[in-house]
């Protein structure tokens, strides 16, 4: 288990990272939340010792992360960072080196991951000859071609175009059934329910909330209600706090404590049900709670 | 082999391979190789003719030995001489044409076209002068061991004071060149470093290589990899020099004894060497990462340059002079001992004791260097705008 226990970091008078605390388990992929400045890069760059944070410490199984334990670990940093000028198989190969492999075990994962990734004819090419799309995917081969435990990634999906971000799914899906500890960072949140089994949103240099996703969103005090009588959207006033537009419905936000028996009746005697949702609060809502500053 | 030397060892490789490939690096090869090669052979072919052969005409009522007396003065003179007979109704169309360059008719007139240059003076008229005593000779109106007692009335003996050592000679110039060879190769290879540090920075590399080494490694291996390219490519140089002078005939290049100096001593100067590009490719790297940008790159380089260029001054003045306390003093200094003390040792002036302190203090000061360097690398190279001050990268490398 990768556990970041209350880092703090300040450049000046910007504090980057305040007492930032999650944890990221083996076999599971934590989605990084934040709006832009939040502190995600910071942390990510501290799990590395690329940054060395004020306070607060980082521990992998319990210790502190040497740099023999940070071999097991692979990084994608959100900015392109290859030799330009070296060829794409080589650069795989010498990163695969740097991190312990042997030339002959680098060289066969290079031509492995290089072919699933479909980049198996373009090994000999410059990376400078390569669209900004396949130097993402050589990033992401550099990251992972020594088979790590621990990978994370910092906006593996920006840029990717929809096919792109299945086979990256897949590869994090992979390595999460490998029993890797995963963590990314992404704006995209479908995605990031889609796939992640946790999430930490950051909000100014703290985790405001982490944890279970599904857990988490079963334990939001309130629901989404949709409810549409004879084609048209119906709000139930009495138990209501507030609606959303959605789209074309407008939903309702009810506590988790009424009972959907209840709302059921209500919009019973009210006509013929067309459509009735109730359902834990998605992504985006406990995004948006989390990082307002209200 | 620990895993930190081994990523040593890779990132070294690396550098090597990556820059001994590159289209540059193989073309400056082969054009310094040429420069070399050509230099020597052009140098050896003027040196070797001394000057253009000057042509002699001679006309009219010639003393028989005149001819070859004209030859035998050219050679007191260092100067080819050719010597051609001449109708008396050429002399003028010759000398006009420039078919030959002085004329010397009926044994006594020297013509020339403008006016005879001293040379040309000096053996014309000590060849008439010659061939004329050889004339008296030989109709009998004086006998040769008058003349003998004419023109050698006493014989000129020339002495030193002190025997002169060619090998004095030879130490000034290995030295000589060994501290130009220094002083150039530290400052190039030293601003490859610096170079390939903001490469890495500027490209952003070095988040990823750094994630998974340590920054000293990194550092390290740059300079060792850079190094031993350096290295081998200084070796090519001295290697296309010297097996040029074998081959190429230098009759009239002074003669160096490079054994005279001793291998040992040659093994010193390699030492001072790899020191002194050790101590000055670490600096070079510090200050290289805390700029952005290749451009900015020229506002930090001036200062290694500048630390060098008092042992360069002062090691062209002490190779023909005596080692004074100043050169002495010098010699200890970390940043200039690597030039200075090699000059010391060729020269035979250096005490044990002298080189030992010398060496330990190059030595410490590279591993403080390397300390140092690393912690403004550390502080410095992930931040990508502008010029970092150094005294800001160390503090925020601070943990």
């Amino acid at each position: 288990m990768l556990r970041v226990d209350s880092i703090s970091k300040r450049y000046g008078d910007v504090v980057a990272l305040d007492r930032a605390s999650f944890e990221v388990d083996k076999g599971r992929i934590v989605g990084f939340l934040g709006r832009n400045g939040a502190g995600k890069t910071t942390t990510m760059r501290s799990i590395f010792g690329l940054v060395q944070p004020d306070s607060g410490r980082i521990t992998y199984e319990g210790a502190e992360i040497t740099h023999a334990v940070r071999q097991r670990f692979g990084y994608m940093p959100e900015e392109r960072g290859l030799y330009p000028k070296m060829k794409v198989k080589e650069q795989l190969v010498h990163f695969g080196r740097l991190s312990g492999m042997t030339s002959d075990a680098a060289g066969a994962a290079a031509d492995r991951w290089l072919d699933h990734l479909g980049l198996g004819d373009r090994g000999d090419a410059k990376v400078e000859d390569l669209s900004h799309g396949n130097q993402q995917r050589v990033q992401l081969a550099v990251a992972i071609v020594h088979d790590p435990e621990v990978l994370i990634l910092d906006e593996p999906f920006a840029g990717l175009d929809p096919i792109g971000v299945e086979s990256l799914s897949e590869v994090l899906l992979d390595f999460k059934l490998a029993g890797a500890a995963i963590l990314f960072s992404s704006h995209q949140l479908e995605l990031v329910e889609d796939l992640c089994d946790d999430i930490a949103i950051v909000h100014r240099g703290h985790v405001e909330v982490t944890g279970d996703l599904a857990r988490l969103k079963a334990a939001a005090d309130y629901r989404r209600l949709v409810i549409e009588i004879d084609g048209s959207s119906w709000i139930p006033e009495s138990v209501a706090e507030r609606t959303v537009e959605v789209g074309n419905s407008v939903h309702a936000i009810v506590p988790a404590s009424a009972s959907v028996d209840d709302l059921l009746a209500l919009a019973r005697d009210k006509g013929r049900i067309t459509r009735f949702a109730y359902e834990t609060p998605g992504l985006t809502d406990i995004f948006r709670e989390a990082v307002s500053d209200e | 082999m620990s895993s930190r030397r081994k990523q040593v060892r890779i990132i070294a490789l690396r550098e090597i391979l990556e820059r001994g490939r590159s289209k540059v690096f193989r073309i400056s090869m082969v054009v310094m190789v040429l420069l070399i090669v050509g230099g020597i052979v052009a140098f050896s072919v003027f040196a070797g003719q001394g000057s253009d052969p000057i042509t002699i005409g001679i006309s009219g009522e010639t003393p028989p030995s005149l001819s070859d007396e004209l030859v035998a003065a050219g050679e007191v003179a260092d100067q080819d001489v050719e010597v051609v007979s001449l109708a008396e109704a050429d002399v003028e169309s010759e000398l006009e044409s420039g078919v030959v360059d002085v004329v010397v008719v009926d044994g006594m007139t020297v013509v020339t076209q403008g006016g005879a240059s001293s040379t040309v003076e000096f053996i014309t008229s000590a060849a008439i002068r010659a061939a004329a005593i050889r004339e008296l000779v030989a109709t009998g109106e004086v006998s040769a061991e008058d003349v003998e007692t004419i023109v050698n009335p006493v014989t000129v003996v020339y002495e030193q004071v002190e025997e002169g050592d060619p090998a004095e000679d030879a130490k000034a110039v290995v030295s000589w060149i060994a501290a130009i060879l220094l002083f150039t190769t530290i400052l190039m290879f030293g601003q490859f470093v610096a170079m390939g540090i903001v490469e890495e920075k500027q490209n952003r590399v070095v988040e990823v290589v750094i994630s998974r080494v340590e920054t000293s490694s990194l550092l390290i291996g740059k300079v060792l990899g850079i190094g031993a390219l350096g290295l081998a490519q200084v070796g090519v140089f001295v290697l296309a020099g010297v097996v040029t002078l074998l081959v190429v005939p230098t009759a009239d290049l002074p003669d160096i004894d490079i054994t005279a100096i001793g291998i040992p001593a040659l093994l010193w100067v390699l030492v001072w060497f790899i020191l002194g590009y050790l101590l000055y490719s670490f600096l070079y790297a510090g200050l290289g990462a805390t700029v952005s940008r290749q451009e900015e790159l020229q506002g930090v380089a001036y200062i290694p340059a500048m630390l060098l260029m008092p042992a360069y001054f002062l090691t062209s003045v002490l190779v023909g002079s005596e080692i004074g306390t100043l050169g002495r003093v010098a010699s200890l200094v970390p940043f200039w001992s690597p030039i200075v003390m090699p000059l010391r040792i060729t020269k035979g002036d250096a005490a044990v004791w002298e080189i030992v302190l010398s060496l330990v203090l190059i030595i410490a000061t590279t591993v403080a260097i390397v300390a140092l360097a690393t912690r403004v690398y550390r502080g410095a190279a992930l931040r990508t705008g502008g010029k970092v001050k150094l005294s800001e990268a160390i503090r925020s490398a601070d943990a």
